[in-house]
């Protein structure tokens, strides 16, 4: 996402909102996922991280990285619903309880946004390919044949995805 | 430290390459996320229609003279469904305003209901005020009303950082449906309304054009 468009986001451009949740929809949806395991709930999360974050605009620095911002938003929302699940669930009203209990998901939700990020930041073909190798766990014959393409293209999609990839994590993989 | 050629052999093979094994660690936590069936799902397509009429109903900072233009532009880059839309002509903002009025038992709460047509319903953008947080193990409930039957149209509590909108979501006509009420529910008690009325609203006919 180029950089005014933040600029144009933090001033309240409905267009910047537009392309702010093609970019990161799926990502957030990833960490309500993680921490909810639940897709009608992880609908409801992802909707209000959007509309919380519209709500902020205003507040939000475009000088500061965006992806913490809206992943903090995100994990706030998620954890929300879930207490108030679990709430319902249990029939407590212990406010003990509540603070001090957070999901089982939450310490994968950060590496899972930050990859999904970063898989958005792929091409089509080139996620696709890293779909069908790692999730599917086709070989590289097998995914030639499902792409209907030569084995030596999955293999040079193959090695350009994983670099490519790998320079986008390089802060996580840094640590 | 390692190059990304290196990283990226190891992360497509997980083949070690030179790599030290904090690093190679770091890498084989990334592969199994990449297998992980949670990084590939995606939202419903729903939630994208409902966050794009949420931002264009409620036009935060960018304010009423261009709204309609940033409201189209939003629905030519999404799907061929709102793409149609857009050739029907502007219709994403609100058609019509139901006021809103707090009864006895929410004497200072106040607001309006803005309805919005969308090709999946209507989307209706509920401004309030003065509706207190209702108690844990409540909650609110809205409701359109045709003078025969009652409709829920979501839920909400009020019991955050106080928001001046709520998005609610109405699958029939409010043409028909003009009256908007809100009750308080308890958990637990079941999905039929309370009758505890809080708040109420009605709007005046409005025309049936083809985008509203």
């Amino acid at each position: 996402m180029a950089r005014d468009q933040f600029v144009r986001f933090s001033e309240g451009d409905p267009d910047a909102a537009a392309a702010l949740y093609e970019q990161y929809g799926g990502a957030v949806f990833t960490v309500a996922l993680s921490i909810l395991d639940n897709r009608e709930l992880a609908a409801d999360a992802t909707q209000q991280t959007f509309v919380k974050a519209w709500k902020s605009a205003g507040s939000y620095d475009p000088t500061r990285p965006f992806p913490p911002w809206i992943y903090s938003i995100a994990r706030r929302a998620a954890i929300d619903i879930w207490r108030a699940e679990k709430h319902r669930d249990l029939n407590t009203a212990s406010e003990e309880t509540e603070i001090a209990e957070t999901p089982p998901g939450i310490e994968h939700a950060w590496q899972r946004f930050e990859v999904r990020t970063a898989l958005n930041d792929l091409t089509e073909e080139e996620r696709e390919v890293i779909r069908l190798t790692h999730y599917d766990g086709y070989t590289h014959s097998q995914a030639a044949e499902v792409l209907g393409v030569s084995v030596g293209t999955v293999k040079s999609r193959s090695h350009r995805a994983h670099r490519r990839l790998a320079a986008l994590l390089a802060h996580l993989l840094d640590e | 430290m390692s190059t990304s050629e290196n990283r990226g052999e190891y992360l497509e093979s997980g083949e070690p390459s030179g790599l030290a094994p904090d690093e190679r660690a770091r890498l084989d936590d990334v592969r199994a996320v990449l297998a992980d069936p949670v990084i590939w799902e995606v939202p419903p397509e729903a939630v994208a229609d409902w966050i794009r009429t949420a931002t264009v109903g409620s036009g935060s900072g960018y304010r009423s003279r261009w709204t309609w233009i940033a409201a189209a532009l939003i629905l030519i880059v999404s799907t061929v469904s709102v793409v149609l839309l857009t050739m029907d002509g502007p219709s994403s903002s609100a058609v019509a305003t139901i006021p809103m009025a707090g009864t006895d038992l929410a004497r200072e709460a106040s607001g309006s209901a803005g309805l919005i047509p969308t090709p999946n319903g209507w989307a209706i953008d509920f401004e309030v005020s003065g509706l207190p947080p209702a108690e844990l193990g409540t909650y609110y409930q809205a409701w359109v009303n045709n003078g025969v039957e009652s409709v829920s149209v979501g839920s909400f509590h009020m019991r955050g950082d106080r928001p001046t909108s709520i998005g609610l979501w109405s699958g029939v006509d409010l043409h028909d449906y003009r009256t908007l009420n809100v009750t308080l529910q308890t958990e637990g008690e079941g999905e039929l309304s309370s009758g505890i009325l809080m708040m109420t609203g009605t709007a005046p006919e409005f025309d049936r054009s083809p985008d509203g």
